[in-house]
């Protein structure tokens, strides 16, 4: 198999995020999340073909994929649909009881993988009022499967003491839910072993020194940890497939680069 | 605007999640004050809704949320068809929307055009339905699906009007083109 090395931060995330995917699985699949959307459909058309996705859009079950897409995305979530059901059936049964695999992006993480979705600073005097937890904070009491990833690895997102606590993490005694059992970002990928973050990997041109720069809290290290593989190009050639828009490219940009290529992508995608 | 407003402190915001929202629909729908669950255990949402109360299982020795029962005032739906009776069709594309016809008192129905009679495939029925409205293009900008998908390029527009403080202007921007696009005109339709 041979590797690739022209390649960026959000296709390695999502080439590790697809790498996670075992074949057969229950995907969930959230609002606005298309390094995971990329990650998933990947895996679907490399070792996985027998995953399925549970959208939140639509709330249904579909085995199907389809190119990623900002305003053409129902297409797929409902045209495609294997089956319908609805959001409370959803958030009420179908969550709690089937246990899909889902990939949250968190604002913050502290180092036993509690995270916050919901504000920065103060409750009541925020500086920054977040979209909110959407069912973070009901899925991960009973959760086996939770994954996490982040964009954009800094201090401000892997912090010592959370500004909320929304989703939980795997310091707590007895609950059903397990806390996060991995997490990738732009510059590793981690497990929470032992109750606390733990490096499993560093990508291709990262050290382990910045990882632990660009952390909050000091870093446990696995005893065979290693280099991330890089992408192979056959993983590159499905993921354009998957993604052609580039669509995946947004969740590592912010500000006026973001809103640049975010209108390129829509000027794409309207056409027929 | 959302983002602004709340962290400006100028909204009053009652948190809820996917749950929080479910469960509380269907304890109002079974006529109950509550609806267990076990989500929010050990998070901050229990600490800023001190509304919310735990409950014990009274088979075992477990605690969970009670989540108490949202009683909606007025519920909007947007169908692709209905009748004038109210029975409407939605594809199976269904949120929450069974849930809030069912449990609020009043509800509003708009639909992309309005036919003589729907008798098959229901998702909402007229018991439910105090109001019709042909509302042809009602969800724009956003999706309605098969009929019309997101207007991306429109959701962009609010964003960046938004982000300038000029909501206003947006708002007028849309209100001009009613008279032009006849999918807007359905505005009109609200007093």
């Amino acid at each position: 198999m041979s590797h690739y090395t022209d390649f960026t931060t959000a296709d390695l995330i999502s080439i590790c995020i697809a790498r996670q995917i075992q074949d057969g699985e229950l995907l969930a699949q959230g609002i606005a999340t298309p390094l995971v959307a990329a990650g998933y459909f990947l895996a679907k058309l490399t070792h996985a073909p027998n995953a399925m996705f549970a959208s939140a859009i639509g709330n249904t079950l579909c085995s199907d994929w389809a190119p990623l897409s900002l305003s053409r995305i129902e297409n797929l979530w409902l045209g495609k649909a294997a089956m319908k059901w609805t959001f409370a059936e959803a958030a009420g049964a179908l969550l709690p009881s089937l246990q899909p695999k889902e990939f949250f992006r968190p604002a913050q993480v502290d180092s036993q993988g509690n995270f916050n979705n919901v504000v920065i600073g103060d409750y009541q005097r925020p500086r920054m009022r977040l979209p909110g937890c959407g069912g973070i904070a009901d899925v991960t009491v009973f959760s086996r499967r939770v994954y996490l990833y982040v964009p954009r690895h800094s201090r401000a997102v892997f912090v010592e003491r959370l500004d909320f606590l929304s989703g939980l993490g795997v310091d707590e005694q007895a609950r059903p839910g397990l806390g996060p059992r991995y997490l990738v970002s732009d510059l590793g990928q981690f497990d929470f072993a032992g109750g606390r973050m733990r490096v499993l990997t560093w990508h291709p041109g990262v050290t382990l020194e910045t990882i632990q720069a660009r952390t909050g809290f000091e870093l446990a290290v696995a005893p065979d940890a290693h280099e991330t593989p890089p992408p192979t190009t056959e993983e590159i050639r499905l993921l354009r497939e998957v993604d052609p828009l580039g669509i995946r490219e947004l969740e590592c940009l912010s500000g006026p680069q973001r809103r640049r290529r975010l209108l390129e992508i829509v000027a794409m995608d309207l056409l027929p | 605007m959302f983002t602004q407003r709340a962290t400006d402190g100028e909204l009053e915001i009652i948190e809820e999640t996917e749950a929080s929202l479910a469960l509380g629909l269907r304890a109002t729908l079974a006529g109950v004050g509550f609806m267990p669950g076990l989500a929010w255990l050990g998070t901050d949402l229990l600490k800023v809704r001190p509304d919310v109360r735990l409950v014990n299982d009274p088979y075992s020795d477990r605690q969970y949320v009670a989540f108490p029962a949202i009683r909606p005032d007025v519920t909007v739906i947007h169908a692709l068809e209905a009748d004038p009776w109210g029975n409407a069709r939605l594809q199976g594309n269904l949120a929450l929307d069974r849930e809030l016809a069912t449990a609020a008192p009043c509800t509003i129905v708009t639909a992309e055009r309005i036919v003589p009679r729907v008798n098959r495939e229901l998702d909402i029925v007229a018991q439910t339905v105090t109001a019709v409205v042909e509302a042809p293009g009602g969800a724009r900008p956003t999706s309605c699906y098969p009929n019309y998908p997101l207007d991306a390029q429109a959701i962009l527009d609010y964003i960046e009007t938004c982000g300038r403080g000029q909501f206003a202007a947006y708002l007028a921007r849309y209100t001009n083109l009613r008279n032009t696009a006849p999918h807007l005109n359905t505005l009109q339709s609200f007093p």
